[in-house]
């Protein structure tokens, strides 16, 4: 359980990377929660768990697109080995940083925080935002950018920081 | 960092990529590790931002009742406001709700996965049928438009048009077997229930009726309107599992078993949030103990109820088991009451 915990954000950003509609990545990370407590006893403690768990969310996600063909733009199958074993070997490291991340959200100012608000909490579109905001879908797109860039940059400044100290 | 990657991997993730642009990020990714490392990156950021601000949607939601909302109004982000709101009720309540806000804390790290492993555990805990009483209070009614909102102490003449679920209370056997018993506002009872063969009800005048369909007298019962009675808990957990959101609060990443010695008393607060679409109660809310997985309060928000969405909480009051003649009519009304079979 404590190992799924700790992976568990990994997981949940590579189902992202194939499966971007929120709510429908969030129905598949519930599904392979409960297969990773399912299968728990045929995990072998002396492996690594992040792996396991990521083969697991790989099978999970082809069976979803298997049922649900409307993914206009799906990577293959060979690229979505390519994007497990990236986040098998770098995710862990970069996904501690994110803990920065409340912190640094808060430095955005008004619109950009409602940007954030409407795009992340209420799982809209770029479309739909900036039919609310009276902005392009490309420049509501592109602030969302900047804002990501933003809150990394603010993330690097604290972990360097905290290094530093 | 690659700007045009950069780029290409907010198309992508934004949904505005055309085909060829779509081939040219695959291609970019397959060119290199440092590419699929930037894209990783990208996407950890994009999923925790989706994360950490759900998370803050739904304390707003909490602590900001839907009366104060102007939807319309996007002039200013509801997400500042609710933590300033939060920082202001802090200071306001200190000690009192230090509790709560340790609750809150844990709760904004959990992760939606963990949680639905807990609720796995807690379907297994509650799978063996025991004898339960609830008291019921009714929080809130708002009307269905969800426009008009009243609170139950200052009108307390306008009712909804089923029984007033407020001081009800529901004794709870097995799957079938209920007790529910309304107070009017004369302070007479309005009785209904069902023994297992026999479904009735007891007005304060007229005839004992009964039936042989047991879900013949079952409508007020809360949540009733999506079959989430709660007579047989695991069944509506079961239901929650595949139409709610579930977040569990404290995360503690210490809740590998729940029959765990050390765990005496501690509580915790399972909260599901009805997806889009889906039907029922818009939260369920529900204390539970840390050690037995015994839920100890369900708490039913904007919960369909005829024509209102009513807030209700239902406390457990003891779990004495009353044997099954406390289930049939009989043992409710005189014997010079006539009763009718329908």
């Amino acid at each position: 359980m404590r190992h799924w915990t700790l992976a568990q954000p990994v997981v949940s950003a590579f189902v992202m990377s194939v499966v971007r509609d929120f709510s429908e990545r969030d129905d598949i990370l519930q599904d392979i929660a409960i297969a990773v407590l399912e299968q728990g006893a045929r995990y072998d403690a002396s492996r690594p768990f992040l792996p396991w768990a990521l083969g697991i969310a790989q099978n999970h996600v082809r069976q979803f697109l298997r049922r649900q063909r409307k993914e206009r733009l799906v990577f293959g199958m060979d690229m979505q080995d390519l994007l497990q074993t990236a986040f098998q070997e770098s995710a862990e490291g970069v996904a501690e940083t994110l803990v920065h991340l409340r912190e640094c959200l808060g430095r955005l100012d008004n619109h950009e925080q409602l940007l954030c608000e409407l795009r992340y909490a209420k799982d809209l579109k770029p479309a739909a935002v900036a039919e609310r905001l009276g902005m392009s879908a490309n420049a509501v797109s592109k602030a969302l950018q900047r804002i990501r860039d933003q809150l990394r940059a603010c993330i690097h400044h604290k972990v360097l920081l905290k290094a530093r100290s | 960092m690659d700007r045009e990657l950069q780029s290409l991997i907010a198309g992508y993730l934004d949904d505005l990529l055309t085909a060829e642009q779509f081939s040219e990020l695959e291609s970019r990714l397959r060119e290199s590790p440092g590419n699929r490392q930037q894209f990783v990156t990208e996407m950890l950021l994009h999923d925790r931002l989706r994360a950490t601000m759900m998370a803050e949607e739904l304390v707003s939601s909490i602590l900001i009742p839907p009366a104060t909302e102007s939807p319309g109004v996007v002039g200013r982000s509801r997400w500042l406001r609710a933590r300033r709101l939060t920082g202001a009720v802090l200071s306001l309540l200190v000690m009192g709700i230090a509790a709560f806000v340790i609750l809150w804390n844990g709760f904004i790290d959990t992760s939606v996965s963990a949680a639905a492993t807990e609720l796995t555990r807690l379907i297994a805990a509650n799978a063996t049928e025991t004898a339960r009483t609830y008291q019921i209070a009714v929080e809130d009614i708002a009307l269905k438009s969800g426009k008009k909102r009243r609170q139950i102490p200052d009108e307390k003449s306008a009712r909804p048009p089923k029984p007033p679920l407020d001081n009800a209370v529901l004794h709870v056997r097995g799957a079938e077997q209920f007790v529910l018993i309304h107070t009017l506002a004369d302070g007479q009872k309005l009785l209904t229930g069902c023994d297992g063969r026999l479904s009735w009800s007891i007005r304060p005048d007229g005839p004992v009726r009964t039936s042989r369909d047991l879900t013949r007298f079952s409508h007020d019962l809360p949540g009733h309107e999506h079959s989430m009675t709660f007579l047989k808990i695991d069944e509506t957990l079961q239901q929650l599992q595949r139409g709610y959101e579930i977040r569990v609060l404290p995360d503690d990443n210490d809740r590998d078993d729940l029959t765990a010695e050390g765990a005496d008393n501690a509580e915790r607060l399972l909260i599901a949030m009805r997806r889009r679409k889906m039907p029922g109660p818009e939260r369920v809310e529900i204390v539970y103990d840390v050690g037995t997985g015994e839920i100890r309060q369900i708490r039913l928000v904007a919960m369909p109820y005829g024509p209102d969405r009513l807030t209700i909480r239902m406390t457990l009051q003891e779990r004495t088991d009353f044997g099954v003649s406390f289930f049939e009519h009989a043992q409710h009304h005189g014997a010079d009451r006539t009763v009718i079979e329908e």
